[in-house]
């Protein structure tokens, strides 16, 4: 029987924004007595991802996707609810959290900007304490199938963009976590880097039985890497499930954002 | 043990990638206690003494402090600050270490190499402007201990503002009041010997005088052999307090750390 790698359930997050009014008087206002708004970016999700299962998490901007990896990984505190991964509190156990995952996010780089690559995996391999062994192979894999050779001597601020992403991933996966998760690994990447990424990501879906959890815009792309398919929307999962079944339940859509104009007015109509 | 060593050498290899910026302000910290001492100087060349401190004593505690004040400060609250705003802290918190290590160990690389360079320079100054004379052995040992200890708390109050940065938008006020009040509250400008009565009894309580004052009056001769082992004392007990109130705020802070957009 499969294990459970991630459990979520009822998760709530609700943000404080600060509400100014405009002008001289309304900052000094301000000053002396700051409204809050509330909002609501993730609004009670379930879900459950079995050991070794690729999933796709699809939304438009500000659906709350990197919000609930960003409690996934133990990074934010949930308002409500409850997260499980590997069996431990992300939160409450970050530092335990972090040793079993693997993060990746598109936007932000974790290697050390003004030192060698190289440099930046071997820190890695000290801070995860990863076996001399284990981290020997992994990188030897890595550089072959992500062809890091060619850049792994240069500083990371000097890399392109498409080689920093795969020294990202590389990076993310030197400590064998169990869970990856990446949000929008792909952003801004040519054709040809996305096809070599998602490739790598299969390899290790198939061969470590890694669990993966991407975040994208792009349904596309992920139909042949994922076969699960979440799709949030303000907040709300809209869509759960194989991702063939999309394409049969909305045979005349062309893209994501008209899918979840679609399934969100049915979800407003009932 | 092995991941904080490489967080060591981590620190030092990005303190020299940026070396250009650490030999300009070594060059601006050098025009500075010049001036801090030619002023002080001409001040003596008037009076023979200024509350206990003669020439002799004002020339050591000069270049001590510059010592004590250059090392470890490059104040990380302003890194810690940029990251949480361009959101890339969240990097240093998916790391099997809690944050306060890993800045910790980091500043330790970075501020190591500082150190060794400004102990040197300093040291040859003083041996030009003063010569052998007056400087005891143990005063030596017990000032490195001394800066050790102050630089402990140097870091716990970096950190302690660093906590206030996930609050405020504006981290630049945090960082220059930080500054501000650890300058003239250590005795990096003046020694705390000179300052007025009440004002006085007020900062020797307060841990910033474990920074700067307490090493250089340890060296300089201010104090005596007892006195010297009642600051090393005091100098600990503030350290301990300091880290336990950082972990409460870290604590507070944590929880509230919202990363918009992305």
């Amino acid at each position: 029987m499969p294990m459970e790698s991630i459990a979520v359930k009822n998760l709530y997050k609700k943000y404080k924004i600060s509400q100014r009014q405009e002008g001289f008087a309304g900052m000094v206002k301000y000053l002396f007595h700051p409204q809050y708004k509330e909002k609501e970016a993730v609004k009670g999700i379930s879900f459950s991802i079995q050991q070794g299962e690729c999933v796709a998490f699809l939304g438009a901007n500000g659906a709350g996707k990197s919000t609930t990896i960003k409690m996934l990984t133990g990074i934010m505190k949930p308002t409500e609810g409850k997260i499980s991964v590997m069996g431990n509190d992300p939160f409450r156990e970050r530092l335990i959290n972090a040793g079993k995952i693997g993060v990746v996010f598109g936007q932000k780089t974790q290697l050390w900007w003004d030192i060698p690559v190289k440099d930046s995996f071997e820190l890695l391999h000290s801070i995860y304490e990863i076996p001399d062994n284990v981290y020997e192979e992994n990188l030897n894999l890595f550089k072959k199938i992500l062809e890091l050779e060619e850049f792994i001597d240069q500083p990371a601020r000097k890399l392109s963009l498409g080689q920093r992403v795969r020294a990202d991933i590389a990076a993310a996966l030197l400590h064998d976590p169990p869970v990856l998760f990446l949000d929008e690994p792909t952003i801004g990447l040519d054709v040809a880097v996305k096809q070599k990424v998602y490739q790598f990501l299969q390899y290790i879906n198939k061969e470590k039985k890694t669990t993966i959890l991407l975040t994208s815009h792009d349904l596309k792309d992920m139909e042949w890497l994922c076969r699960r398919l979440i799709i949030l929307e303000k907040g709300e999962i809209l869509f759960d499930d194989e991702i063939t079944k999309i394409f049969d339940n909305y045979p005349e859509a062309e893209t994501l954002e008209e899918i979840i104009i679609e399934l969100f007015n049915g979800n407003t109509k009932k | 043990m092995r991941k904080y060593l490489a967080l060591i050498k981590g620190g030092f290899l990005e303190g020299i990638a940026y070396k250009e910026n650490f030999l300009t302000g070594l060059l601006a910290n050098f025009v500075q206690v010049v001036v801090f001492y030619y002023v002080w100087k001409s001040i003596f060349l008037y009076h023979t003494e200024i509350n206990g401190y003669t020439w002799e004593i004002m020339k050591k505690y000069v270049i001590v402090s510059f010592l004590c004040n250059s090392t470890f400060s490059f104040g990380f609250e302003m890194q810690t600050a940029n990251s949480i705003i361009s959101g890339n802290i969240i990097t240093d918190l998916l790391k099997p270490l809690s944050y306060r290590s890993l800045t910790f160990f980091k500043a330790v690389g970075t501020a190591g190499m500082e150190f060794l360079i400004t102990f040197l320079w300093c040291g040859t100054f003083l041996v030009m402007c003063n010569g052998m004379q007056n400087i005891e052995v143990w005063r030596v040992l017990l000032l490195l201990f001394s800066i050790l200890l102050g630089m402990g708390i140097k870091f716990n109050i970096q950190y302690i503002f660093s906590m206030f940065c996930f609050y405020t938008d504006n981290a630049y006020g945090v960082v220059k009041g930080r500054e501000v009040l650890t300058n003239f509250c250590s005795g990096a400008l003046v020694p705390l010997a000179l300052f007025p009565g009440f004002l006085q009894k007020i900062v020797t309580v307060m841990p910033f005088s474990g920074i700067v004052y307490i090493p250089c009056s340890i060296f300089d001769g201010i104090f005596c052999w007892q006195k010297c082992w009642e600051a090393l004392l005091f100098q600990s007990v503030w350290n301990v307090i300091l880290f336990a109130f950082g972990s409460i705020l870290w604590k507070k802070a944590s929880s509230v750390i919202a990363l918009y957009g992305g």
